[in-house]
């Protein structure tokens, strides 16, 4: 009897039951705590109120009210400008026409307006009862505050290359993401999607690439250091983290700024702020938005007809004379031969794939009073991916909080919970990463389903073309992370200007991966026994602490030397360990991967995988400043890292720079044109440390042999370990020297870089002589150069009712190989070239060294084609023509030259915002320039799949774009063919506000609604078309676009 | 409250003075031995020989390379089915691909590498072991250091045959100069490691496995290894050695050599062992030599049709020529004939005119593809494989075992090594040895061709045609008299191949003659 229960209908419910658990548990968290804290802000508030009264009171023969209006600098007024008696809890908020007024005790020597986007202005109240203010729009922050790493410093006496960018630019892109949300927004920083999978991470480089490493064994070398509230992350995917909770993200670039970071800082440091309180009645806002997600490309394919066509021509190419019913003949396998007479054809993209959505919804409360602040936040994300079976959805919690119980002591906390549910069946097959090949290579004459509606697992009697549709329906993998950390602080005041601050933090991340596969999903491929179902369940949990102790000392002398010293001990540990299970055939198919204990104890198997590593580091930082003219800041860092071995552990880490502010000399008074102009000059030493653990030691493997059929296990060498113990970390010599400068009243404000970076003792996985034994080993070798000039400047074009400004970034970064290994020198001790691995003296890192590709043979040049390529058999007319490098007449390895690099010539963005009566318009450009690829998507033109739609030649269609279809062969030199430019400019965000204006939000329960329609990823400016992306690397999860529908209301 | 701040003042100094120092920072891996602790103890030395085993394996179970002792020579020729395979046809055709850049080469000539430093742990490590002085573990640790001797020379020898200049690795010298060697260095290790092997090894009857290294599988590389250095007397001893080792004899049923069931016979000296119980590790031959036989209507994918057939590599039409149609080793070692099967009217129809059982003739069936006759091409049965091991008909893996030196191939050696010192009679008898178990007539003489076709006749496509060929100093004629397609891409520096690239790049030896790349 047929089993009327199916796998497929089975599985469906998990995830999303689970979610909705988790959901009802968050958003309960987050309603209680939401009441707690609006009585408790409400009762602080109370007292507040009544102390004032009190005050008031005894006070009120002297105090005075003080009245005005607040203006923009086009004379409007302002509302809902914070106006505070300096030194007080007194404060008020200008009505909707700017007007306040403010009852002002006797002690009261100051007023301060602030206004988020606005200059904050302090103005002497004397004897004035009427005080009228202007505010001008804060273009660039001057007094802005940083982050520098274990502390802050005013933006003016910063003496590093210090990018901020602010959290509004990050909420205007519609991305759960925030690294990718900075994409295109900060000179110098370069961010690329290479898929689109929900939930995925992206890359990042700053400043360019100056490793040679690549992230095969899962470590990017040329990713920098993300630091959250002074915690460096260890690990793990900033999709764990919502961009709405972060309140500022600085990036320190050069060495000067990024060295505090040490062994970990030679890739540039992302120091990343959450939100806290600020004083005031608690502020509840709900962000709530739908959006809807589609390809951002599309590549165009062979039809039915285009496709049977190409095979036609395969076979005419492989030399085969047609003969019968062409067909027939073409369409051997039975189902295409029926569909293509039928006129039936499938496009895989409508078939693979669906709308995709996006949702979030959060619901913030953020408040406070002098001595308590605190900030919560609750949000929920929820996306739909393009591909069946993608969907990821993340929830999270954060509470950050601080409490004052003495004027010496602050105590606070930061908290975070989030946890994400994917589910990654569509992306997987067989156990592996699923290559997205079906959507271009399955037959457009194939078929889902049988005549009797059963899904098959083949489209048409060809194994290798999967059925995607039958996969999902009999697997099931998902992956639940769960991030929870708990970062309590305290700061002491120990004597005027020094203080104590302890910075702990401890994590726990989980990721449970499980995956399930049917008996009836294809056994071969998936390697297990015909008709067994076969599951694998993968915990990894990982376990981080960080001690921070960090001493200030910051003081003004005679009123003009200014001193800012910090001293840090700290310590920062990572444990790791990885329970894997397999399993295959349990008696069900019924109950997923959880039966997992239903496999017989011989179909399974058990591994535990640890992994550990710390960190001890002592920093010392000396700023002095004297007259805001001359800023100097030393640093030194001594890190001492478990990666390498004894005698290689620690490390100096220095580094000097100093700026001149010259808008502060005397003599620039008469020039009032030029706000600011400073001059900054920096040299530093940084480390990169980015490698696996262990890799200083001769550690054995695994290996097993049976003899008669018993099998038994041992521990050997493993080729790819040999042991270094002489290896330590990568060093990065930067010297780094900019300008920053606003003239005309801030109109035009900008900043330019110009670094040049020696990086030496590279880390490698370094190829090594077979004959030791080993084929690669983890090494210290080579250098390499990098240059680069990364800028911004910033027009407020113009201001008044009618706003637009713009910012420009555009950066340059140019790497170059300078040495390798130790065995790459000639007989002289010259640096030779690494030809294998590709890398070459003088040359991009990534640079291309491939055939130059010119055309196709043509009919009538037979004889040239056959001379150039005597060791190619039957090359002629329709093969790829490929330029004689080396003009002996001959192809061969000699014509191998440089035909291009991925690293960009230059890249750029640019933000326009428009704003009019409450209505914000931003938009966001961003351009690569000078990026040369090739272009994988491209298939074989042998027939046996689909593939992207190209021009090939044919002996009646002369084409000089791609070669002759062969049924029997690849064509020759796919690389030189398929080399392309992928330079590209992307509408990369819309962002659409409407902010309603309060006189109508009066009217209403609310304080404020704000409406917006964004977009992100839009459209590309390209030539590289026949891709999901210009960035995507070949086969991943397509790249989306996405437009979202939000409101913010604050209550 | 000063009381407090004071308080806080002191741990905030304490803590900020607090270090671990270097004992945070000294973390050692949990779940692995470091490799001098892995080799302290008799149980890590039986362990490690694991791996020096596993090396020699490990290439029958990879695609590109696993048949690549079977190609280049007279007797095979590239099946129909390698289009998308261009490491594996550049192996077999030696077309253009066949060079340094080669990932099949660069693999077989790292792994030999890898497993010989092995070896050489062991070799060097064997006496820093720590154990009783017990007559068993004196035993145990002679066994694990012949085998590791064994295949120190085994995979020098693998390598000297096919490159020639190669590096002498005979001791771990990690920072040492690397420099290629010749042939007339190289023997001398592989002949003194073998000899003390010979000495450490047990008797191949105590050793119950064909998989184990005995001191039958020592003698009979040492006489191989004497043949290649023309010392035919010492060859002819070991060989005869093997030859009356009464472990080994030549089983009067020629269909149970290769058989799946019987796969620890006595014919067999020496075979790289698979296992489905270690499925993670399987053997992928079988599928390279099967034509595309399930693609005619009517024929189904079976175990007995050769199972999932990829057909890489095939006999050439030489190679038939070489039998009477009374040679029992015809039908014993060879696939010769499909029968239609099945009778499926959508999917595999049965062509008019036939009738499941039939055997399937040259001309009468139309190839959806246009193959022809090449899908039912006589191939080698020599490494089929049916379910016994838990394969399926679908799987493109197997864990049959890979026979590598049987003992038919030391009678060869015998006659041959006799002949060519001078003792013609004594050679024949070894000779018609094995002519007459194939059930076909006594040879009265020798010479060097009847060498190679009896050796063609008995051993074919099981890997030591090659070097045979080579030896004789007749290879590259002999595959451009036989094997066309291959033979016209065929140049007389092929008779070495290409160091790997990336091992030139490294170490700036100088890459065999005529090899651009």
């Amino acid at each position: 009897m047929k089993n009327e229960l199916k796998f497929g209908e089975f599985k469906t419910s998990k995830v999303t039951k689970l979610s909705s658990v988790f959901k009802m548990t968050v958003l309960c968290l987050i309603l209680s705590h939401v009441f707690v804290l609006n009585s408790y802000s409400a009762n602080e508030q109370r007292i507040i109120q009544e102390q004032e009264s009190e005050m008031s009171d005894a006070l009120s023969a002297q105090n005075k009210t003080i009245t005005g209006k607040v203006v923009e600098d086009n004379g409007s007024g302002l509302p809902g400008v914070s106006v505070v008696v300096k030194g007080s809890t007194v404060g008020t908020i200008t009505d909707a026409d700017g007007k306040y007024s403010i009852n002002v005790p006797a002690t009261g020597k100051e007023l301060v307006f602030t206004f988020i986007g606005m200059t904050t202005q302090t103005v002497a109240i004397g004897s004035q009862s009427q005080i009228n203010v202007t505010l001008e729009s804060d273009v660039v922050s001057l007094n802005e505050v940083v982050a520098i790493g274990y502390g802050s410093m005013e933006r003016n006496n910063v003496t590093g290359a210090i990018s901020s960018v602010k959290t509004e630019e990050i909420m205007k892109a519609a991305v759960p993401n925030v690294v990718e949300a900075l994409r295109g927004q900060v000179s110098g920083v370069k961010i690329s999607r290479g898929s689109g999978q929900p939930g995925s991470g992206v890359g990042i480089t700053i400043r360019g690439k100056r490793s040679l490493g690549s992230d095969d064994d899962g470590i990017n070398e040329n990713e920098p250091l993300m630091v959250i509230d002074g915690v460096p992350f260890t690990g793990g995917n900033m999709s764990e983290i919502n961009p709405a909770d972060i309140q500022s993200i600085n990036i320190l670039k050069d060495a000067a700024a990024a060295s505090i970071y040490g062994a970990s800082a030679s890739n540039g440091v992302i120091l990343i702020t959450t939100k806290n309180g600020s004083s005031g009645k608690a502020a509840i806002s709900v962000d709530a938005s739908f959006g809807l997600t589609n390809l951002a490309m599309k590549p165009k394919l062979f039809d039915g007809e285009g496709y049977y066509q190409l095979k036609k021509n395969a076979l005419i190419g492989y030399g085969k004379s047609i003969t019968g019913d062409t067909v027939d003949f073409v369409l051997g396998d039975v189902v295409e031969n029926a569909n293509y007479k039928a006129g039936k054809e499938i496009d895989w993209h409508d078939e693979l794939m669906r709308q995709g959505t996006v949702q979030n919804a959060s619901l913030s409360v953020t408040g406070g009073t002098d001595k308590f602040h605190y900030y919560m936040n609750g949000d929920a994300y929820l996306e739909k991916g393009i591909v069946y079976h993608s969907d990821y959805n993340r929830y999270s919690f954060r509470m950050n909080a601080d409490y004052t119980p003495y004027s010496f002591l602050t105590i606070g906390a930061r908290v975070q919970l989030s946890k994400s549910f994917a589910d990654e069946t569509g992306l997987t097959l067989y156990g592996n990463d699923a290559d997205f090949g079906d959507f271009v290579g399955n037959t457009p004459l194939g078929i889902t389903h049988n005549e009797e509606g059963v899904l098959v697992p083949c489209v048409k009697g060809d194994q290798f073309q999967y059925n995607p549709l039958y996969r999902y329906a009999n697997s099931q993998v998902d992956r639940t992370n769960t991030r929870v950390y708990i970062n309590p602080w305290f700061e002491v005041k120990i004597v005027d200007g020094l203080t104590y601050h302890m910075n702990a933090f401890a994590e726990q991340r989980s990721e449970n991966y499980s995956s399930f596969y049917s008996s009836i999903y294809s056994n071969s491929t998936l390697g297990s026994e015909p008709g067994k179902n076969k599951m694998n369940v993968k915990l990894n949990e990982t376990t981080t602490y960080l001690f921070d102790n960090i001493l200030n000392y910051r003081k003004i002398f005679n009123d003009v030397h200014s001193v800012d010293a910090t001293l840090v001990y700290g310590i920062q540990t990572y444990d790791a360990y990885t329970l894997n299970t397999t399993g295959e055939g349990s008696s069900t198919d019924l109950l997923g991967y959880y039966d997992i204990s239903g496999v017989p104890s011989s179909q399974s198997t058990v591994s535990l995988s640890p992994d550990q590593w710390a960190k001890e580091y002592y920093v010392g930082r000396v700023g002095y400043s004297f007259g805001e003219r001359y800023n100097l800041t030393a640093t030194i860092r001594r890190d001492g890292s478990s990666k390498f071995g004894p005698g290689k552990r620690y490390g100096y880490f220095p580094s000097i720079a100093g700026a001149w502010n010259i808008q502060n000399e005397s003599f620039m008074a008469d020039i009032p044109e030029i706000s600011m102009l400073k001059l900054r000059a920096s040299y530093g030493i940084m480390g990169n440390d980015n490698i696996p653990n262990f890799k200083y030691l001769a550690t054995t493997s695994n290996s097993s042999y049976s003899f008669n059929n018993t099998t038994i296990t041992g521990k050997t060498t493993d080729p790819a370990t040999a042991p270094n113990p002489d290896l330590k970390w990568e060093v990065s010599n930067q010297f780094n020297t900019g300008i920053d400068f606003s003239l005309l009243k801030n109109r035009i404000s900008g900043s330019v870089d110009y670094y040049i970076t020696h990086t030496t003792d590279l880390l490698l996985t370094e190829q090594v002589p077979s004959s030791t034994g080993y084929t690669s080993v983890m090494s210290n070798i080579g250098k390499t150069k990098n240059w680069g000039i990364d800028a911004n400047i910033n027009f407020a074009i113009l201001t008044g009712d009618f706003k637009w400004d713009m910012a420009v970034n555009w950066a340059k970064d140019h790497n170059e190989i300078v040495s390798l290994s130790r065995y790459n020198v000639d007989a002289d001790g010259n640096p030779l070239d690494d030809e294998a691995n590709g890398w070459f003296i003088g040359q991009d890192i990534d640079v291309i060294y491939d055939y130059k590709f010119d055309g196709i043979w043509q009919l009538g040049e037979e004889a040239q084609a056959a001379a150039m390529h005597p060791t190619i058999k039957k090359y002629g007319p329709g093969d790829a023509k490929i330029v004689d490098v080396s003009g002996d007449g001959v192809i061969d390895t000699k014509d191998k030259t440089f035909i291009g690099s991925p690293t960009p010539s230059w890249y750029s963005g640019i933000r326009n915002t428009f704003e009019y009566k409450g209505f914000e318009l931003t938009v966001l450009l961003e351009a690569v320039v000078g990026v040369e690829k090739i272009n994988n998507y491209y298939g074989n033109l042998t027939g046996r799949d689909n593939q992207i739609k190209v021009n090939y030649w044919t002996p009646t269609n002369p084409s000089n774009e791609f070669p002759e279809p062969n049924s029997s062969k690849a064509y020759d030199f796919a690389n030189a063919v398929n080399f392309r430019d992928a330079s590209f400019v992307s509408l990369r965000n819309v962002s659409l506000g409407y902010t309603l204006p309060q006189k109508l939000v009066k009217k209403t329960p609310f304080k404020a609604l704000s409406l917006f329609v964004r977009g992100n990823n839009l459209m590309y400016f390209t030539e590289f078309k026949d891709s999901y992306s210009p960035e995507i690397d070949p086969w991943n999860f397509p790249i989306t676009k996405t437009w979202t529908f939000s409101a913010k209301i604050t209550f | 409250m000063k009381n407090i701040k004071t308080y806080l003042i002191a741990i905030a100094t304490a803590f900020s003075f607090a270090s671990c120092g270097d004992s945070l920072l000294d973390i050692k891996p949990k779940d692995k031995f470091t490799t001098d602790v892995a080799l302290s103890t008799i149980d890590g030395l039986e362990g490690a020989i694991l791996g020096v085993y596993e090396r020699g394996r490990n290439l029958i179970e990879s695609n590109d390379v696993c048949v690549y002792r079977s190609c280049q020579t007279d007797l095979v020729m590239a099946g129909t089915n390698l289009n998308d395979q261009a490491v594996f046809r550049a192996i077999l055709n030696m077309d253009y691909q066949f060079n340094g850049s080669n990932n099949g080469v660069r693999d077989i000539w790292n792994a030999y590498y890898i497993g010989i430093n092995r070896a050489n742990l062991i070799i060097e490590g064997v006496d820093n072991v720590k154990m009783d002085q017990t007559a068993s573990n004196i035993a145990k640790r002679d066994q694990v250091l012949g085998e590791a001797y064994f295949f120190r020379a085994y995979y020098h020898h693998c390598l000297v045959t096919k490159w020639e200049n190669i590096v002498l690795a005979d001791k771990i010298d990690p920072a040492g100069t690397i420099f290629l060697s010749t042939p007339d260095q190289v023997y001398p290790l592989i002949i003194s490691d073998l000899t003390k092997a010979i000495e450490l090894l047990p008797e191949a009857v105590a050793i119950n496995s064909s998989g184990r290294a005995s001191k039958g599988v020592a003698r009979h590389l040492l006489s191989k290894a004497y043949m290649d250095r023309g010392e035919w007397a010492k060859a002819a001893e070991m060989a005869e050695a093997v030859v009356k080792d009464p472990q080994y004899e030549l089983l009067t049923d020629l269909t149970q050599i290769f058989s799946c069931t019987n796969q620890d016979n006595h014919e067999i000296i020496f075979a790289w062992q698979f296992s489905a119980n270690d499925d993670g590790h399987p053997q992928r031959i079988t599928q390279q030599w099967y034509p595309l036989y399930d693609r005619i209507n009517g024929v189904s994918r079976s175990f007995q049709g050769g199972g999932r057939p990829w057909h890489r590599i095939s006999p050439t039409p030489y190679y038939w020529t070489l039998f009477e149609p009374t040679d029992k080793r015809l039908d014993a070692y060879h696939k010769r004939f499909w029968t239609y099967d099945v009778n499926d009217s959508v999917n595999d129809p049965l062509a008019a005119g036939k009738a499941i059982g039939d055997t399937v003739r040259p001309g009468d069936f139309t190839a959806s593809v246009d193959l022809g006759d090449r899908l039912i091409e006589p191939t080698t049965n020599k490494y089929f494989e049916d379910g016994s091991f838990g394969k399926s008909v679908e799987d493109a893996e197997g864990f049959r075992n890979i026979v590598q030196y049987r003992v038919a191939e030391a009678y060869l050696i015998a006659a041959e090594a006799n002949w060519r010192a001078g003792n013609t009679s004594k050679g024949l008898e070894f000779l018609n040895a094995i002519r007459r178990r194939a059930g076909v007539s006594d040879y009265s003489t020798i010479d060097q061709d009847i060498i190679l076709d009896e050796s063609a006749r008995e051993l074919a496509h099981e890997g030591g045609r090659w070097e045979l060929l080579k030896r004789m100093g007749v290879l590259v004629e002999r595959v451009k008299a036989h094997s066309p397609e291959v033979g016209s891409n065929m140049q007389n520096y092929h008779v070495r191949w290409p160091i790997p690239r990336n091992f030139v790049d490294l170490t700036r030896v100088s890459q065999n003659e005529g090899y651009t790349e």
